[in-house]
């Protein structure tokens, strides 16, 4: 069960803000979803499950090349000017 | 399909505008929001296409019409994976299966609708309205890449990508009565995919049938080195030959929930199949049920993750200029759909301090012996065959207040992506009341022409032709 408390503190850590009026409803939610993946707790696990992802690191040689689509990405950013992403004041926050 | 559409245009048939033109009109007449947008640079992708044909490098894709998900990036277009908070997200590049969709001249006439960020099994999450099913416009297509599937239903375009996470491309599918693919994870590179769940999101083809599903799927199919899970193609072997041996879950239908005649067209297939030579058999897999928890513990987190880099700075939408605490709290509130703001929460939770051990690793473990479990059964077996979804199309707003509740319709689906193996949905036949209803093969990893062959049986023997709409 999700208390009002914890829901807050996630809701703080995610940096979502979530209206009065939805909170309870939320904390329902949650709850019940919390619920319903609670039924690995009974699962036993045997050693070495872990060790079936044989998956390997596949690394790019490290070259030097040009990006070409950085001002693309920076015209992405919903602010921006000359070529920089703006964001309010975060210094002295 | 394809292939005729092909050979009309090669022998001058058909012109490639003739049959471009006749896709773009209907998408533009259609009123069951299936479609975002309809992209306005179709003549300039039309020139490009003629322009390969007239120059003898034609493929099989060239001139043929297809639509994007929403959460596709196709460069200089919008990609707004159907939230608010993407509105206005103009790609700054292609993702790998547009550029080679754009390198085969094919002709992307636009985007469809889904659910908001990918989340959700019906398209009713999209931040713009569900997609109406074209056979049946009080239900819904399926999610989320119900608009991709219900553009490929409704004759709209042949061709069609869709993005499937736990079952994303297949539900839709089995819902719209067409063939969708969930590729071997790594055989399609996520490169310009918005992205929900990394260790989960796979591109893949929808198509009216098998042959141009595996079409699609051979074209999409590359080696991408911006995608770090992306397996060179001369690692991808599968060894397997087919063997006619089916393998069936034990106890699969116990949980209840299974429609009937869902349960009734399965068994159909099977005979069927039995009677072209193959035999199935019931095999132990004691924690495909356990799938969907997994799922839902291990894609939140994935997705609460992934979507952090959504906080007003550097792509979408601003809310708030105040402060940086409030630009993010205030732009991620109101941005973000209720059900991604469910999903970021959930895997905040999981992953908080104190939790971590009991949900998160403890999902990762079990998604390995899920995979090793299906690994091994997949020695002796051709695929594990289920249906594709427990019931056919429900509804519009049947679950719409239930999550968990619209998170079973995704029970037989989640465990290829769990393990990243492909999977097969085919359409299997029609209920009573007329709505389609499909089956899943799970396959080998790399064993997508396993699944082809599999398929193929299922459309020979099923008991209707196509539902596609002319």
């Amino acid at each position: 069960m999700i208390d009002q408390k914890t829901l807050d503190h996630l809701a703080y850590l995610a940096r979502i803000e979530v209206p009065e009026e939805e909170k309870e409803q939320l904390r329902t939610d949650i709850s019940n979803m919390v619920a319903f993946v609670d039924v690995i707790q009974k699962v036993a696990l045997g050693p070495r499950a872990e060790e079936v992802f044989t998956q390997k690191n596949v690394a790019r040689d490290d070259v030097v090349a040009p990006l070409e689509s950085v001002y693309d990405l920076v015209e992405a950013a919903p602010m921006h000017k000359d070529g920089f992403v703006q964001v309010p004041k975060v210094i002295g926050e | 399909m394809v292939e005729e559409l092909h050979k009309k245009i090669i022998s001058g048939e058909l012109t490639i505008r003739a049959l471009v033109e006749e896709s773009v009109a209907k998408a533009k007449a259609d009123t069951r929001n299936i479609f975002r947008e309809v992209f306005s640079d179709i003549d300039e992708q039309i020139a490009r296409a003629e322009t390969i044909l007239k120059e003898g490098k034609a493929t099989t894709l060239t001139g043929i019409p297809i639509v994007l998900k929403d959460n596709i990036m196709f460069a200089g277009h919008i990609a707004g994976a159907c939230s608010k908070m993407l509105e206005h997200h103009t790609a700054a590049y292609n993702s790998t299966a547009v550029q080679a969709l754009i390198d085969a001249g094919a002709v992307i006439i636009g985007r469809t609708n889904m659910d908001d960020g990918a989340m959700g099994s019906s398209t009713e999450n999209s931040a713009y309205g569900v997609t109406k099913h074209p056979l049946d416009e009080t239900r819904v297509p399926g999610g989320s890449s119900g608009g991709s599937a219900a553009s490929v239903l409704a004759g709209i375009v042949p061709l069609a990508l869709g993005s499937d996470t736990g079952g994303s491309i297949r539900q839709p599918a089995a819902f719209c009565g067409i063939v969708g693919l969930l590729p071997t994870y790594g055989t399609v590179a996520r490169h310009g995919l918005i992205a929900m769940g990394s260790s989960l999101d796979v591109i893949g083809p929808m198509a009216h049938s098998v042959e141009d599903a595996e079409l699609l799927y051979n074209t999409i199919s590359r080696y991408e080195p911006r995608d770090a899970t992306s397996v060179k193609e001369s690692d991808r072997v599968s060894g397997k030959m087919l063997k006619k041996k089916i393998a069936i879950p034990r106890g699969m239908f116990d949980q209840g929930g299974i429609d009937e005649e869902v349960q009734k067209n399965f068994f159909a297939i099977k005979t069927q199949m039995e009677k072209e030579g193959f035999s199935f058999s019931e095999v132990d897999l004691p924690h495909f049920g356990d799938a969907l928890a997994v799922y839902y513990i291990l894609m939140p987190a994935e997705v609460s993750s992934n979507l952090a880099r959504l906080e007003g700075v550097r792509y979408g939408d601003r809310q708030s200029d105040a402060s940086v605490k409030d630009m993010y709290e205030k732009t991620r509130g109101a941005l973000f759909g209720k059900e991604v703001r469910r999903r970021i929460l959930l895997g905040t939770y999981v992953l908080s301090h104190g939790y971590y051990d009991a949900y998160y690793n403890k999902a990762v473990a079990l998604r390995a012996l899920i995979r090793k479990e299906l690994e091994d059964v997949l020695t002796d077996y051709d695929a594990v065959f289920t249906p594709t979804t427990p019931t056919p199309a429900f509804k519009i707003g049947e679950k719409a207040n239930d999550p968990v509740q619209m998170y079973l319709a995704d029970l037989f689906t989640v465990p290829a992506n769990i393990a990243q193996h492909p999977a097969l949905s085919v359409p299997s036949g029609t209920t009573e009341a007329g709505l389609p209803m499909g089956v899943q093969f799970i396959g080998p990893r790399f064993g997508e022409s396993l699944l082809f062959t599999l398929g193929a049986v299922v459309e020979k023997v099923r008991i209707y032709d196509t539902l596609v709409q002319q």
